[in-house]
């Protein structure tokens, strides 16, 4: 995908640096010929081993993934891709992360628990974004008539704290797979997206509206277009034009997600983002 | 300086309830009943000041002497002005405890039927003293052991001097009973101090190793 740039980071909330507290969360773009693999990962903020957890999740996605696709030529010029079967192959390689998780545990001689972790996986293809999640993040992206829209249901339990992890036990039968697991593909040609753990949301999501009538909040879900417009129209490519490297736009895109603006700078949850941008031609 | 910049919305805040079961009985008539209404003014006043949780937190007041009454609906503290509590009466500790667990299961109903998410309820219960004895402590056990089980809310029991600890004990679990002295006041700055955490479902337990308060006190 070498006409699109990708910046990417995670840093620790205020919360976590007041209690000393590692980063939970991880995040990673691997780049393959003719497609990327985008990982968004965010590990339970009571759980020990969580960071762990969501960087050995993040790096598996990219042993399994790959293997899935290639074997299906789904990366080949003019590939079909039903959802159905999309579907089907998400929930294969998911299953195939939990169980080297499933290793991983044992190898440190932990509880499955402690590594819990969500974890979103965005495949991009030329004409095409394959995108699967289980969790409570939240994705989005921007089409060429500029327009943002979600592109997955951040799955939240009753409970702010009862989110649902790749670890969590979801994977006894189909329709209990269904009901966490959800997997989209978005064909609409595509400007931007983006990939975010939820200690990004408040900052670039409308998420919580209050409902006239009941003044009680309900989500929206939806990219907010003041967060990323700007961004991708004009200081990204400008940071391009000035031929920064990847490593220079992460740390650029590192320092935003820290203290980019009042929200993101007290935001006490760790944040993640992966933010893609179509260089223009 | 930046090189990126970005606006944000304005998000609203998850609601947390917040129920505050409280002992108005003969016992804490005089000094104790003056620290008590001054430290949940001050609370009153710290959560106001503190625009994130005033947003967030709905407190409920329940008390009980003779008899259990919910003095304040949930309300965020915008929309109430903390009323001056007085002592009389006996112990109706385990009415005022269900009365309270009504009071959850009601604004449950409430957030479930219009907001896609909330925080877990938090109860807690002040008491200097013990429960009248036609009081049904073993329901209420039996109950707050279910309750906890499916983690319907958080339940802690704050025991001020003369409190009965073992018979506190016969309703509630070891570990969810603390000990405050007569220090309301203290107990409040640490309470308002730690709301991000409780209304993240956390326990006092969960919290005790980062907090000086709860370790200079640990209490059973």
């Amino acid at each position: 995908m070498k006409d699109w740039k990708y910046l990417y980071a995670f840093v620790q909330g205020k919360g976590h640096i007041e209690d000393n507290i590692p980063c939970q969360d991880y995040c990673k773009v691997f780049q393959h010929k003719n497609y990327s693999i985008c990982v968004v990962s965010d590990g339970a903020g009571s759980c020990e081993k969580s960071d762990l957890g969501s960087k050995k999740a993040t790096e598996f996605t990219d042993i399994h993934f790959p293997k899935l696709i290639e074997q299906r030529k789904w990366h080949t010029p003019n590939a079909k891709i039903k959802s159905k079967e999309w579907h089907k192959v998400a929930i294969k390689g998911l299953r195939a992360i939990k169980e080297d998780l499933e290793r991983v545990r044992i190898a440190e001689g932990c509880e499955l628990k402690s590594l819990s972790c969500t974890i979103i996986i965005a495949i991009q293809f030329k004409t095409k974004l394959l995108l699967t999640h289980i969790g409570d993040g939240r994705a989005g992206y921007c089409n060429t008539k500029d327009e943002w829209k979600e592109m997955l249901t951040p799955y939240k339990g009753r409970y702010s704290n009862e989110t649902v992890f790749i670890t969590s036990n979801i994977w006894r039968d189909e329709e209990t797979l269904d009901r966490y697991i959800e997997s989209r593909i978005i064909e609409e040609k595509l400007k931007a997206f983006c990939l975010l753990t939820d200690g990004c949301e408040n900052a670039s999501f409308e998420c919580y509206k209050i409902n006239e009538k009941s003044s009680i909040p309900e989500d929206i879900n939806k990219p907010f277009k003041e967060f990323f417009d700007e961004n991708i129209n004009v200081h990204i490519p400008n940071l391009i034009k000035a031929q920064k490297s990847q490593s220079e736009l992460n740390e650029i895109w590192k320092s935003f997600l820290r203290t980019g603006n009042d929200t993101l700078k007290n935001e006490s949850d760790d944040k993640s983002m992966i933010l893609a941008v179509k260089i223009p031609a | 300086m930046h090189e990126l910049t970005a606006t944000s919305p304005k998000n609203v805040q998850k609601p947390c309830l917040c129920v505050l079961a409280l002992d108005v009985s003969s016992s804490m008539e005089g000094t104790p009943i003056i620290e008590l209404n001054n430290a949940l003014q001050e609370f009153y006043n710290s959560i106001n000041q503190d625009d994130e949780a005033a947003e967030k937190l709905e407190i409920c007041l329940i008390t009980f002497g003779s008899n259990a009454k919910c003095i304040q609906e949930p309300a965020k503290v915008d929309d109430f002005k903390m009323p001056p509590l007085v002592a009389n009466g006996t112990t109706k500790l385990v009415d005022g405890i269900n009365l309270a667990i009504k009071q959850v299961e009601l604004r449950k109903e409430y957030y479930k039927k219009y907001s896609p998410q909330y925080s877990r309820p938090m109860i807690l219960v002040f008491t200097d003293g013990e429960p009248d004895a036609d009081q049904d402590m073993i329901g209420l056990a039996t109950q707050i052991r279910n309750d906890m089980f499916s983690k319907k809310y958080t339940f802690h029991v704050l025991g001020t001097t003369g409190y009965n600890h073992s018979k506190v004990l016969e309703f509630c679990p070891k570990e969810l009973v603390y000990s405050i002295g007569t220090n309301y006041s203290r107990f409040f700055k640490w309470l308002s101090s730690s709301m991000d955490g409780l209304i993240a479902g956390q326990t006092f337990d969960d919290m005790r190793t980062k907090d000086d308060f709860m370790q200079q006190r640990p209490i059973n």
